[in-house]
């Protein structure tokens, strides 16, 4: 059974400190929920111990099974048993869906084994159909052209082929509809076992009707604030998150040393503007 | 190993330049010309080797041809190329043509290309020198529907400067262009694009589009395109466009979060760029070689032996 524990993280991108002291242990067979507001942290930490190299760590650890993998390169990360479903999966125009997850999972294989080529085209089939994701898929360029819901149903088909140890899926319910929500919750509900830990990062309750957690943490300002049951779920559905206001003693819940970068559209000036919201 | 023993001489292939015994009815073989004839589906090789001595190498489809020609220029010590090609009314065309020279002085290329009255030719170009280059195209839709869709893929590696010209020209009304440039620099290679599309006044309801995408791998590498439309009537349809770009990083991460090393995701980045050009290819061997060779020019890999034809 795998463990990841993520001790006293802080982060900093460009500067600006994104995570400060995050601490979070996950094991196999549980299932955490992190919530919390737009841009408190919860997407920078998943990317953070997949390896994302614009931010730096700077202090506290990551360990995976006992070992930090502060050291590892991304795809020594995803070999060690990691795996982000990412919020925007990006398009990779000419490269195959099929070929994608068959290099992906063949990059996991020992130094003597051989992919089954024919098993695997099998497996990828049924677990297409348990998407619901029609005929073709295998063909079709790795996200382009795929719908939102599509791009996120196809990151839960590579992580059922890929079978991590410990998988963020950050806003896997973004984009998709009630029916397709359903799929992709009992499909990710059929993976849970002793083999897998995984944590839910999302703005919705309604996600975890589908997914139901063992932990729900709440994320402000970089840093994990509160931790506790599904009974959190329910109070922020029907409360928002401003009753911790007054529970952690803040004004507001956003960071204001934090100011925002508005982009004004692709030919316009990137700039930072002070204090607008 | 060299490209050229991809092909032998076999009934779909010749050497221009050299002696051809091969007959192929409604095709006429001369050293410096192919013309084509007749109502029957043709398929030629054309493998452009070795000395070119002739000024220009002609190429001409009769009325209601339907050809599929590959275009070779392997090996070829010239430092100007000349082709021209006419395509007679309602001739549909298939045209590769490939340049895949060693190191060479600078050595230019030039086409022309007429198109008759709804006439359609399909044109496939990958520039793959080791060496400078300057690649002209000068096509004329002259007659009513005439159309052409071209795609090309040019490669600039160490040190070297690839100028690519394309000039399209509407001369007839309902007439059709579509162009798709891929264009990879590296190694401190320069690739320089010049893309026009010229619609003369009168020539209504005719379609220009172009579409250009340029990928740097390396530092010093540079990708330069210049699209131009020049139009001068009301009733067309035209598009124009160029993405120059590195590999993103939320790319890389993608792939690299999926346990791929980072230089399988650049490849797989790399031919997932190739793949447009070597889908339409429609030879696997010689889609193959050009995969391989890429690959060596771009990631540093090895060309293996091809199977001999």
């Amino acid at each position: 059974m795998a463990t990841l524990e993520i001790k006293d993280l802080v982060v900093s991108v460009e500067d600006t400190l994104i995570l400060q002291g995050v601490n979070l242990t996950v094991s196999g067979n549980e299932t955490h929920a992190i919530m919390g507001p737009n841009g408190t942290g919860k997407s920078t930490l998943a990317q953070i111990v997949m390896g994302h190299p614009k931010y730096t760590v700077e202090s506290g650890d990551i360990l995976l099974d006992g070992t930090s993998i502060l050291g590892l390169s991304v795809d020594e990360r995803s070999r060690r048993g990691l795996f982000l479903a990412m919020q925007n999966p990006v398009e990779v125009p000419g490269v195959t869906n099929f070929d994608f997850v068959k290099t992906a999972v063949s990059a996991r294989l020992k130094e003597k084994e051989r992919l089954r080529i024919g098993k695997f085209i099998l497996q990828f089939e049924d677990a297409a159909k348990a998407l619901n994701m029609g005929q073709g898929l295998s063909q079709r360029y790795l996200n382009q052209g795929f719908s939102g819901g599509e791009k996120k149903r196809n990151e839960i088909l590579q992580m059922s082929l890929i079978r991590p140890k410990i998988a963020f899926l950050d806003e896997i319910d973004s984009g998709l509809d009630v029916d397709a929500l359903k799929l992709v919750g009992e499909n990710v509900t059929k993976m849970k076992s002793p083999d897998l830990g995984l944590v839910l990062i999302t703005h919705y309750e309604r996600l975890l009707d589908y997914i139901i957690p063992d932990v729900v943490h709440i994320m402000i300002r970089g840093t994990i604030v509160k931790t506790g049951g599904k009974e959190l779920i329910q109070k922020i559905d029907r409360e928002g998150y401003d009753w911790l206001k007054a529970e952690l003693g803040i004004d507001q819940l956003e960071d204001p040393s934090k100011s925002r970068q508005y982009t004004l559209g692709s030919c316009a000036t990137k700039k930072t503007i002070s204090g607008l919201r | 190993m060299k490209p050229k023993a991809l092909y032998t001489a076999d009934q779909a292939t010749l050497t221009l330049g050299e002696t051809n015994p091969i007959r192929i009815p409604g095709v006429t073989i001369k050293a410096d010309s192919v013309t084509f004839s007749g109502k029957k589906k043709l398929a030629l090789t054309v493998l452009v080797s070795g000395d070119v001595t002739s000024d220009v190498i002609r190429f001409a489809f009769g009325k209601k041809t339907q050809v599929a020609l590959k275009v070779l220029l392997f090996d070829t010590n010239a430092k100007r190329i000349r082709f021209r090609y006419s395509l007679g009314s309602e001739a549909d065309v298939s045209l590769d043509q490939i340049l895949l020279t060693p190191k060479n002085p600078p050595l230019t290329v030039a086409r022309q290309i007429r198109i008759q009255a709804n006439a359609k030719l399909r044109c496939l170009t990958g520039i793959f020198p080791e060496s400078s280059c300057l690649y002209q195209d000068d096509i004329r839709l002259v007659g009513i529907g005439a159309a052409c869709h071209l795609l090309s893929l040019g490669i600039a590696t160490k040190s070297h400067r690839i100028q690519l010209g394309e000039t399209l020209y509407h001369q007839a009304k309902q007439t059709v262009s579509e162009l798709k440039n891929f264009l990879i620099a590296t190694d401190g290679g320069t690739l320089d694009c010049v893309v026009s599309g010229i619609i003369q006044k009168g020539m209504m309801e005719s379609r220009c589009e172009q579409a250009n995408r340029g990928l740097l791998l390396g530092e010093k590498s540079t990708i330069s395109v210049d699209p131009r439309l020049l139009i001068d009537e009301y009733d067309v349809k035209a598009s124009h466009g160029a993405a120059i770009g590195r590999m993103s990083d939320d790319e890389l991460f993608y792939l690299e979060s999926r346990g791929l090393s980072e230089d399988e995701a650049k490849q797989l980045i790399v031919f997932g760029y190739l793949a447009p050009f070597m889908d339409q290819l429609g030879d696997a061997k010689l889609s193959d070689y050009l995969t391989k060779f890429v690959k060596k020019q771009v990631m540093g890999g090895s060309v293996d032996e091809p199977e001999q034809a």
